[in-house]
């Protein structure tokens, strides 16, 4: 006898309504399992086989035929051993057609018939959501996780045997699960924007990039304060609104990564990656495609330090998803994309001692230097919309009683300016001025008379290159908001262009003396 | 067949593993270029075995021959130490090369003044030596230096800016420039100055040709001004040299602390003359009676700047060498934006620089 039900996958962070479908007829007693399966689902045949067994069920000796459709997606995981099981029990009579209508299966079996958690269940209940599935049958542990998405009723399951009762009374079930939703209660926060004195311009340089999420390059000397910097940035970016909490959640979750299944995710991630780190671990990929940190930090910053001790590959890697958004990772059968939306905040030594420009301290010789600097192209460079120096803090002002304005004050503001960002973009794909494509440059960055012979000046005399002068803009635009001035103007252009290196290495080789 | 006599000194120059002072000595024992060339192995009891075989060795297969017929299609030029324009002032060195090699002008007969300094030099110490020899081109003066990184580089580049003529000793052969970052340097000079060494063409920048080049920088000049040297440097070679030739030696003073002027502050205290500006050297080189020169009213002169009010209060927290932002925008007591603004709105002006990044300093 034929049936079918539904489970999902995931492809990429999204998830696929997959019909697992059995059919149970007269003949050799055998079972086989098609459609384009992974090793780790053809192995399920033995687990499901002898679940049912252990937990009380009748598998009769028979020709069992499972196909997994559509058949043209390759599907891995564990998930679709309840499901499978499910659908032998519909073909067998121990279950109810009706009892399986609308509603999604999920989770992995042991031998004794426990049903074990899986991961990537919110993309598949939002997915079932959408497609107006009322209710999912997954592991009780996930079932959290899925009751993030309103709407749908979870039935959470821990040992194969209650399946029957579950459908049976799915409604009161669902209706006894009742979970509000909720957030990451605590905000964490790791280093506090006070710590950070007598260092008036990185700053300010940090207050707007975290304003327009622009990408922020940091050169100093070991010990100037460039990690303590990051962390502190990653204070005063203001939480994630609810899409973006819904994105993100969906990433760590496919990684199975949820610090707490019952909660969204509602700081934005900060991910430093160590040095070492492989392109694919960075991007993603992997022969079964997963998102990479890129990908983890979302909506939120990506901090890489010692930036030219990563492998020239790692970092030129960068380049498409600083670009775009988004990591896309080719495969025969499609195109996985991640979302990727970071902010890059980089640091780096100016030469390999890190003393450079103190020539009293450095003994570099200019290849030396050249050479190190080199290790970060000027590819990479000039899509850093920040570029600034830091310095280490003198004695005095580490100690002076000067009191610095801390983080709550400092994301006060920068959520104004988010604010300001969101109120603009609503109803486009971007979110901040740093994603700003040539549409909206010509429709928010409009400039007047002055600025724009300003622009050409800078342009003609700095020889920015055409993704530069954008970038500029960019940046111009975010200082016009955190003054919450409707258009750009000459002094936002000035300080914007103070962030800028125009010809890195060119400034490197020569001097600025009788160019 | 008949060799010129030329071919002779050319040759000699080949026999660069040979110490020059040897060189001299077995020229004058065989009576010339050519005697030495056509001598027995065995008469050669003053070289050891290694200089016999290099000897050997240059005379056997006929590549300097070779070199030598197509050097009048090369872009560079060879004067033996026999021919009259041979620079003068080179035969007064004991050990002076029998040939040297050159591009662009030879030096003229005006007076010169050789500068040299630290290659990892600081911007302050660059700009100093290019504002220097921008008033010494200016006047007429040759700068002679090196052509290295730093003080060389930004010497010659300054005399060249000011329309001066200015003479690059390189430590390599003529036709390699070293360092690279300096190609564009050494292809202006090839254009609008002079280019000259002892080596030979292909010669490749190896560590032991530099110092002896030095002495060459030195006795070209009339004087030598140091302006940025640790206490060992390789531009106290050159000044050793310059002493030992007679020459005026002047240097820039610097900070007790900064090891980059140490070398400097150190040949003060033994008696260099301390050069402030441009002037100093003036005074030294008018002194010398050999050359009448009349100096034109100094027009170095600086442009009424101009600023608004807190311009003129950023800019005053400015110095010539370079400060950190940092510093500027706590010291100056407007807002950091305000700073940021007013930094960036100078450096359009032309008054200020940035080098390296966010790192400002005055143009003058």
């Amino acid at each position: 006898m034929y049936s079918s039900v539904m489970s999902g996958a995931i492809f990429g962070i999204q998830g696929i309504l997959i019909q697992v479908e059995a059919d149970v007829s007269d003949g050799l007693p055998a079972f086989y399992m098609v459609g384009c399966l992974a090793s780790e689902i053809r192995e399920s045949c033995e687990r499901i086989r002898t679940a049912l067994r252990n937990s009380g069920y009748t598998l009769p000796p028979k020709r069992v035929v499972i196909n997994l459709s559509p058949a043209d997606i390759r599907k891995d995981g564990t998930g679709f051993d309840l499901p499978i099981a499910a659908a032998i029990l519909l073909s067998t009579g121990q279950l109810q057609k009706e009892e399986t209508k609308d509603t999604v299966f999920l989770g992995e079996l042991g031998l004794d018939g426990s049903v074990l958690p899986v991961n990537g269940v919110l993309p598949i209940a939002e997915m079932a959501r959408n497609s107006g599935i009322r209710y999912i049958v997954l592991p009780i542990e996930n079932r959290q996780e899925a009751a993030l998405i309103p709407g749908l009723g979870v039935l959470g399951i821990s040992h194969i045997e209650e399946l029957p009762r579950l459908l049976r009374h799915k409604e009161k079930e669902a209706a006894s699960f009742f979970n509000p939703q909720e957030t990451e209660k605590e905000y964490r926060v790791s280093a506090d924007f006070r710590e950070l004195k007598g260092q008036p311009f990185l700053r300010r340089a940090i207050e707007v990039a975290a304003s327009g999420m622009h990408h922020l390059l940091m050169t100093g000397p070991p010990g100037a304060g460039k990690t303590l910097a990051a962390r502190c940035m990653a204070g005063i970016l203001p939480e994630l609104s609810y899409e973006e909490q819904m994105e993100l959640t969906k990433i760590y979750s496919v990684r199975g990564m949820l610090p707490e299944q019952n909660r969204l995710l509602r700081m934005r991630p900060f991910r430093s990656p160590h040095h070492t780190i492989t392109v694919s671990a960075l991007l993603g990929g992997g022969q079964k495609p997963r998102p990479g940190e890129i990908s983890l930090a979302h909506n939120g910053i990506l901090f890489l330090d010692e930036l030219p001790e990563f492998s020239k590959s790692v970092i030129e890697a960068l380049r498409q998803p600083l670009e775009e958004g988004c990591v896309r990772i080719g495969r025969v059968r499609g195109d996985v994309v991640y979302p990727a939306a970071v902010m890059l905040v980089g640091a780096m030594n100016p030469c390999p001692c890190g003393a450079y420009p103190d020539r009293n301290r450095c003994r570099c010789t200019q290849r030396q230097i050249e050479r190190y600097q080199g290790q970060v192209s000027h590819a990479v460079l000039d899509r850093m919309d920040l570029n600034i120096q830091v310095r280490p803090v003198s004695f005095a002002a580490m100690t002076g009683n000067r009191e610095e304005e801390g983080t709550e004050e400092v994301r006060k503001r920068v959520l104004r300016t988010h604010g300001i960002q969101k109120e603009r973009y609503q109803g486009r794909s971007i979110r901040f001025n740093s994603q700003m494509g040539k549409n909206e440059l010509e429709q928010y960055c409009r400039l007047g008379k002055a600025e724009q012979d300003y622009m050409r000046t800078v342009y003609e005399k700095q020889k920015f290159s055409g993704r530069g002068y954008y970038k500029l803009l960019r940046v111009a635009r975010t200082l016009a908001d955190m003054e919450e001035a409707d258009s750009i103007q000459l002094s936002h252009l000035l300080e914007a262009a103070a962030y800028r290196i125009p010809e890195y290495k060119a400034a490197e080789g020569g001097y600025g003396v009788g160019e | 067949m008949e060799l010129e006599n030329d071919f002779y000194y050319f040759w000699l120059t080949f026999l660069y593993r040979i110490p020059p002072l040897r060189l001299h000595e077995c020229v004058n024992y065989f009576g010339g270029a050519r005697e030495f060339y056509e001598a027995e192995q065995s008469e050669l009891f003053m070289l050891t075995d290694r200089q016999k075989r290099h000897w050997q060795e240059t005379k056997e297969q006929d590549t300097v021959y070779r070199l030598w017929e197509a050097l009048p299609q090369k872009e560079y030029g060879f004067i033996s130490c026999a021919s009259e324009r041979y620079p003068a002032k080179l035969k007064t060195l004991m050990d002076y090369p029998f040939g040297i090699f050159y591009s662009g002008a030879l030096p003229p007969e005006r007076p010169s003044v050789g500068i040299v300094g630290a290659r990892s030099a600081t911007v302050y110490g660059q700009e100093l030596a290019y504002r220097i020899a921008w008033e010494l081109g200016k006047e007429g003066i040759t700068v002679i230096s090196g052509l290295a990184r730093g003080i060389d580089g930004a010497g010659h580049r300054g005399c060249m800016d000011a329309g001066g003529y200015t003479l690059g000793v390189l430590g390599t052969g003529i036709n390699v420039a070293y360092p690279r970052e300096h190609d564009n340097i050494y292809r202006q000079m090839k254009q609008y100055g002079g280019l000259l060494t002892e080596y030979v063409p292909d010669t490749k920048p190896l560590p032991g040709l530099f110092p002896r080049r030095n002495r060459i920088i030195s006795v070209l000049s009339d004087f030598l001004l140091v302006v940025e040297a640790r206490e060992k440097s390789g531009s106290l070679i050159t000044v050793d040299f310059a002493l030992e030739q007679g020459k005026g030696v002047g240097a820039v003073p610097g900070r007790p602390c900064d090891l980059l002027s140490a070398g400097c502050n150190r040949l003060i205290q033994q008696g260099a003359k301390c050069i402030l500006s441009a002037d100093d050297i003036f005074e030294e080189i008018l002194e010398n009676p050999v050359y009448k020169v009349r100096r034109t009213e100094c027009n170095y002169e600086k442009p009424d700047l101009g600023l608004a009010p807190k311009e003129k209060m950023v800019y005053s927290c400015l110095r010539l060498e370079p400060k950190f932002i940092d510093e500027i925008l706590s010291q100056a007591g407007i807002p950091v934006w305000e700073g940021i603004q007013i930094l960036t709105e100078l450096e359009i002006k032309g008054v200020i620089r940035q080098h390296p990044h966010q790192y400002f300093y005055r143009t003058g």
